[in-house]
């Protein structure tokens, strides 16, 4: 077994090659390689099935019990200073590197059908692959410095992809906002990681958490700096995992393509921030202050998440705040010590997630054959319903994804979800609180997805609905751009048809219709493990946790556990899950009451909670207060610096003109070409500098 | 007495490289005599591959501990080894950028290659000499090749101006630097050797007298004519703007480069008794060199110049690493000079490519270039910002080691002055790149509208296109992987018997309990036992 460890590093590089190589062949051969559109992507995609073969041969041995495995190459030396990189493979590494592979395998799988008519299809394989090969780069890191730069690298491939429709304004300011508000976060982890290695001289996980807390304990440093750092490292997850007050780039996020909503903005870069609490997690657990903020965070944004996704009429943005939402749920768990329930739930969400974000772009792939290719058409659910009949593979597996995110017994939500819930009732009730509470609101606004979109009848050829998304939108437009600033026929000439589908056969189809193959499988794939991924963490026989526990604890129970522990309440669980599983099933019967059987109407409760109601719609008015506060502050800011450029600055550049003008002219009559003279300056000088040094 | 046995007398052997470098010469020389014009299809070949061989052979004197030889007249210790290296590499590049040039100037090439294997063979024996008379050889051998390269361009009446300004100055200083080291002759009672010079002075008892201090000063002029250090600049200006540009850049590195191999050995071999005068000297030599040299680089509009002065500027940056005298100093000179010679050379190549298709080399015209010429407008940036010390570039980590080991040493003036200096020569250097990048198609200058088709075919084009892709990628990657170099140059340092007791006894490191120093000396040891 001990070659694959030491070849483990092909599993980044094998997705990196074919990035490379799609890459540079665009580049240099873009008009030859862009026609070899299935030849590319097989290439890549059974690189990706390369690394997740390799990735599975690896948690099996890590399961059997190999101990873990680092290898560790000097990078640069400086005196005292060292730089290493390397990769570490254990636990955790093990297992986030087969999330990533086969979350990433089966997206790109789907890749195939969803942009199947897109020009830019060569490309968007070239980016998955560098973008898979920097998460799994990162997920291997054995150091703050090598997670820093994979760090940034899948923030910047997550920028390009974004932006993938680049001629779509849209897309072109998401991807912008994405960028600038990780570049908050990551400052913050930059200046995290300066300040701990300033503090312990190390940049390795363990010896950071283990200096640390020597340093804290013998007083050499305070509790109060300790957990300041702590917090500046939280704040690269914070932006990162779209936690409040970062979170506002990820709903906007989904302006690109759906697959990468589903590989980047779903399963794997936004856990890239839990991930980094996990890591870091010896550091966090003995700062008490830290922690506390981190579990704040997590439950603030999971409400906050929850309580927006409920007035949300596109799918994916929907679909984009319970991701944040959830995001929430994992920091939490996090944050209340729950380490193996955070990690659970990642795992969990990562596949269940996906599958719902891959079931939305079926959709929206199914509605754009009749409403044609608008995301602001395609993508609203008051335009769809009634699709199980069309697409009924989709409509299952979204089910199923909605039944797992709603923690429905048995399937993989729940445990995790229950889990992280029972944890955090041990720690702070108020925490389990607005956990249940937000599990509610989860399964409401679910299925209110769902039942908007299959259920009822549909409503796509509806041109009254159409007309009122149209001006919904050009108000929305109007209210960003300020009122006048654009002609609004130009907005309905401009908005739609932007990026080349055009060749796209049954384009004006009246119904919708199921997607191909390519689309569907990876669906019920991932459906499976959504179903079933949960068993292996239940309460009564919790593999996982022995399996991932923090790396200061010993496994609590012995490895395979022994059949039910013997302090095992079923009492407490029962009281636990039976909660959780209530509330939800209270937010069910609440959604289907309203959007199912229409016996109430929602629009009426709008009405009657008006303040409430635009809250939730305007995403708690975040935007619009960063907005006031960032955008037009630093433009004011910009402003006045502009002036001092303009007086002062280049002033004293003017000024500084003027001297060298002067010294210029002054320095003719020194090289005024005439070699005596030059010679004079010579001996001059020798003269000087002899007096100067005989003097002092 | 046998011949084998003169040569093992006399340790022949360390002067292998230079042994190779003549016979490449003659080989050129009496090769082209004999074949006539059509030689210069394979002597620049046969001089890069001499040259090369050259350095394969100092690999092999590396770390020699028999290193002086010649009884006493040359010294083949690592210092002059890396020196020596560094003069033939850029010797080699200057040759791979010249080819074209000089077929286009249709004047003969091999004859150009031949003194400049002179020059390149004065400058290694510069590096290596450890004793008056060698010394002063070399360096008057270094200096006629180059004026002759300077006024190579016969027919240019610049060029011939440019040569007879240099032959005066340099005959001028070559004249202060010769009374120099005859006055240090007298002081040490007729001792010519630079190790046996200190014990005689200070056994003639004449280490406090103002003889002594003229001799320094006097030593020091002649090196700072080669260096090109302010106030002893002048002549660069205009020689840089008359000379083939192919010669500009193995003034501004290889001959620079032995000047800097000069300075540490006299220096530091024969002037312990006045060090702290000559760390002064020094000291306000590379802040005049750094300020003059990067503030005049501002106003300049031909990028010839701009190189030029930037060049005195970079002089400035490296002589910090001189005044410091600790062994980290030396070591991030020498380590700084091994990127510089990457980097200027690239960007001399950039400026001879475009100097070639365009016929000019105002920096307004290298507007929108970027359009017509990615690959030169790509190289040209890298070198120009590393030049400028852009992270992640190879310019970065060498000026980030002369500033910590200025910072290590106490030096916190001169290091400040280097950071603000080199804030300023940022702003220059950024212009040109956005000159070539960020213009608009209609912004682009007349030499860039009629830019010839990229042909890499013509001859004498390919070793062009060598020397700069090997620049770009060297200067793109040295820095994330310095490691090697730093060590080499760490190294280089510390096998040199010569720089070790000037740093323990006569000019104890400022702060030798500093962890970081500490650290280093016993982790490079370490490299070196491992």
């Amino acid at each position: 077994m001990e070659f694959i460890y030491q070849y483990a590093w092909l599993i980044p590089v094998l997705p990196l090659a074919g990035a490379m190589l799609i890459g540079m062949g665009l580049v240099s051969y873009g008009k030859t390689v862009n026609k070899f559109r299935q030849g590319s992507s097989v290439f890549i995609v059974s690189l990706i099935g390369a690394a997740m073969v390799f990735s599975f041969a690896l948690l099996w041995s890590q399961i059997q019990g190999h101990p873990p495995y680092n290898r560790i190459i000097e990078w640069a030396a400086a005196g005292d200073f060292h730089l290493t990189m390397g990769y570490t493979i254990d636990h955790l590494t093990s297992l986030m590197l087969v999330i990533v592979t086969t979350v990433a395998f089966l997206v790109m799988i789907y890749t195939d059908g969803y942009m199947a008519h897109d020009p830019g299809y060569v490309r968007f394989y070239a980016y998955l692959s560098l973008f898979s090969s920097s998460m799994l780069g990162l997920v291997i890191s054995p150091n703050l410095v090598q997670v820093y730069i994979f760090w940034e690298l899948v923030g910047m491939c997550s920028y390009l992809l974004i932006g993938f429709w680049y001629d779509r304004k849209a897309a072109a300011d998401a991807c912008q906002k994405a960028f600038v508000t990780n570049r908050v976060g990551d400052f913050g982890l930059l200046l995290g990681i300066l300040a701990l290695y300033w503090a312990t001289g190390s940049f390795e996980f363990n010896e950071i958490g283990d200096r640390l807390q020597e340093l804290v304990q013998s007083g050499s440093l305070s509790v109060g700096l300790a957990s300041l750092f702590a917090i500046l490292v939280f704040l690269g997850p914070v932006a990162k995992s779209a936690q409040f007050p970062l979170h506002v780039w990820l709903p906007d996020a989904m302006e690109g393509p759906t697959p990468i909503s589903a590989l980047i903005h779903a399963a794997t870069m936004v856990a890239a921030g839990v991930f980094l609490i996990a890591r870091m997690f010896p550091l966090f657990e003995g700062l008490p202050d830290a922690m506390n903020i981190i579990a704040w965070t997590g439950a603030f944004t999971a409400f906050l998440g929850a309580s927006i996704a409920i007035t949300q009429n596109d799918i994916k943005k929907g679909l984009a705040y319970s991701t944040m939402s959830q995001l929430g749920y994992m920091v939490m768990a996090m944050g209340a010590g729950a380490y193996g329930a955070g990690l659970f739930h990642l795992m969990t969400h990562a596949y269940f997630k996906a599958m719902l974000f891959l079931g939305s772009g079926s959709v929206i792939h199914g509605m754009e054959s009749v409403v044609g290719h608008d995301p602001v058409f395609a993508q609203d659910m008051r335009l769809m319903g009634g699709l199980r009949k069309y697409m009924p593979a989709t409509a299952i597996t979204f089910l199923i994804g909605t039944l797992a995110i709603s923690g429905i017994p048995p399937f993989a939500g729940f445990w995790s979800k229950d889990e992280i819930l029972g944890s955090t009732f041990e720690v702070n009730p108020i925490l389990w609180a607005i956990g249940w509470l937000t599990a509610g609101i989860t399964a409401f606004y679910m299925f209110r997805m769902y039942f908007m979109t299959f259920e009822g009848e549909f409503r796509g050829k509806n041109d009254s609905i159409k007309n009122q998304l149209k001006n919904e939108q050009l108000q929305r437009l109007g209210l960003a751009f300020g009122p006048g600033a654009m002609n609004s026929k130009e907005l309905t000439t401009d908005v739609p048809e932007l990026h080349d589908h055009e060749a796209h056969e049954g384009h004006h189809s009246d119904t919708p219709h199921e997607s191909p193959a390519t689309m569907t499988l990876p669906l019920i794939l991932l459906a499976i493990p959504s179903i079933l991924i949960g068993l292996v963490g239940t309460p009564f026989a919790n593999y996982f946790e022995a399996f991932i526990h923090p790396p200061g604890e010993e496994a609590i129970a012995g490895f395979p556990p022994l059949e039910i522990p013997a302090e095992f309440e079923w009492t407490e669980f029962l009281v636990m899950g039976g909660s959780s599983v209530g509330i939800a099933l209270i937010g069910i019967t609440l959604a289907s009451l309203m959007y199912l059987s229409f016996k109430i109407d929602p629009g009426a409760i709008a009405k009657t909670s008006q303040p409430l109601y635009n809250l939730s719609l305007n995403k708690w008015y975040i935007d619009d207060i960063y907005n006031a506060v960032f955008v037009k502050g630093s433009r004011r800011l910009a402003r006045q610096v502009l002036e001092v450029d303009v007086r002062i600055v280049d002033g004293i550049v003017n000024l500084a003109g003027l001297v060298t003008l002067i010294t210029g002219e002054g320095l003719k009559y020194l090289e005024n070409g005439r070699a005596q003279f030059y010679a004079l300056i010579v001996f001059g000088a020798v003269l000087g500098l002899v007096l100067i040094s005989g003097i002092t | 007495m046998d011949f084998a046995n003169l040569v093992a007398q006399l340790n022949a052997g360390t002067i292998l490289p230079e042994g190779i470098i003549i016979a490449t010469l003659l080989l050129v020389l009496v090769g082209d005599l004999i074949v006539g014009r059509t030689s210069s299809r394979w002597t620049p070949y046969v001089a890069i591959a001499g040259l090369l061989a050259a350095v394969v052979a100092l690999y092999f004197q590396w770390n020699n501990p028999n290193s002086i030889s010649f009884l006493g007249g040359f010294n083949s210790d690592s210092l002059s080894v890396i020196f020596r290296v560094i003069i033939a590499l850029s010797a080699a590049l200057t040759i791979l950028m010249s080819v074209r040039y000089v077929e286009q100037s249709g004047t003969s090439l091999a004859e150009f290659l031949v003194i400049l294997l002179t020059a390149t063979l004065g400058g290694m024996f510069m590096a290596g000499a450890d004793e008056l008379v060698m010394t002063y050889v070399s360096f008057e051998t270094l200096g006629i090749s180059s004026y002759l390269l300077t006024g190579y361009m016969k027919r240019d009446p610049r060029s011939n101006e440019a040569a007879l300004k240099y032959l005066l100055i340099g005959a001028s200083s070559s004249a202060i630097f010769l009374y120099g080291i005859s006055l240090l002759y007298g002081l040490s009672g007729g001792e010519t050797r630079l190790t046996a010079i200190t014990a005689n002075i200070l056994a003639n008892n004449v280490d406090q007298s103002i003889g002594l201090l003229i001799a320094l000063v006097f030593v020091i002029a002649g090196i700072a004519f080669k260096i090109a250090a302010v106030p002893f600049h002048q002549w660069t200006p205009d020689v840089y703007e008359g000379s083939p540009t192919p010669v500009v850049a193995f003034l501004s590195v290889g001959s620079k480069s032995a000047g800097f191999a000069l300075a540490i050995r006299l220096l530091v071999s024969a002037f312990p008794a006045v060090s702290e005068q000559w760390h002064f000297v020094l000291a306000a030599l590379a802040i005049l060199s750094m300020l003059l040299g990067n503030v005049v680089a501002l106003a300049q509009t031909s990028m010839k110049r701009l190189l030029a002065y930037s060049s005195i500027g970079q002089a400035g940056f490296v002589m910090i690493g001189l005044v410091l005298g600790t062994e980290a100093g030396y070591a991030s000179m020498i380590f700084y000079l091994l990127i510089y010679l990457f980097m200027n050379l690239g960007g001399f190549a950039c400026i001879i490519l475009f100097t070639l298709r365009t016929g000019t080399d105002e920096i307004s015209e290298y507007s929108g270039l970027y359009q017509k010429d990615p690959l030169l407008t790509l190289c040209l940036s890298v070198c120009l910002l590393s030049l400028g010390g852009i992270p992640p570039l190879a310019g970065f980590f060498g000026k980030l080691y002369l500033f910590w080991a200025g910072w290590q040493a106490g030096a916190y003036w001169l290091v400040l002055l280097g950071l603000i200096t080199s804030v300023i020569s940022i702003y220059y250097y950024i212009r040109v790149v956005k000159m070539m990048v960020v213009k608009e198609p209609e912004e682009m200058s007349e030499a860039v509208k009629n830019y010839p088709a990229v042909n890499w075919n013509l001859p004498g084009m390919r070793p062009l296109q060598v020397g700069v892709v090997f620049a770009l990628v060297t200067t793109s990657l040295a820095g994330i992987l310095s490691n090697p170099l730093f060590t080499l140059a760490n190294n280089a340092v510390l096998l040199t018997p010569m720089l070790q007791p000037t740093i323990t006894t006569i000019q104890p490191a400022p702060n030798p309990a500093t962890p970081g120093y500490a650290d280093l000396e016993s982790e490079t040891k370490e490299a070196i036992e491992g």
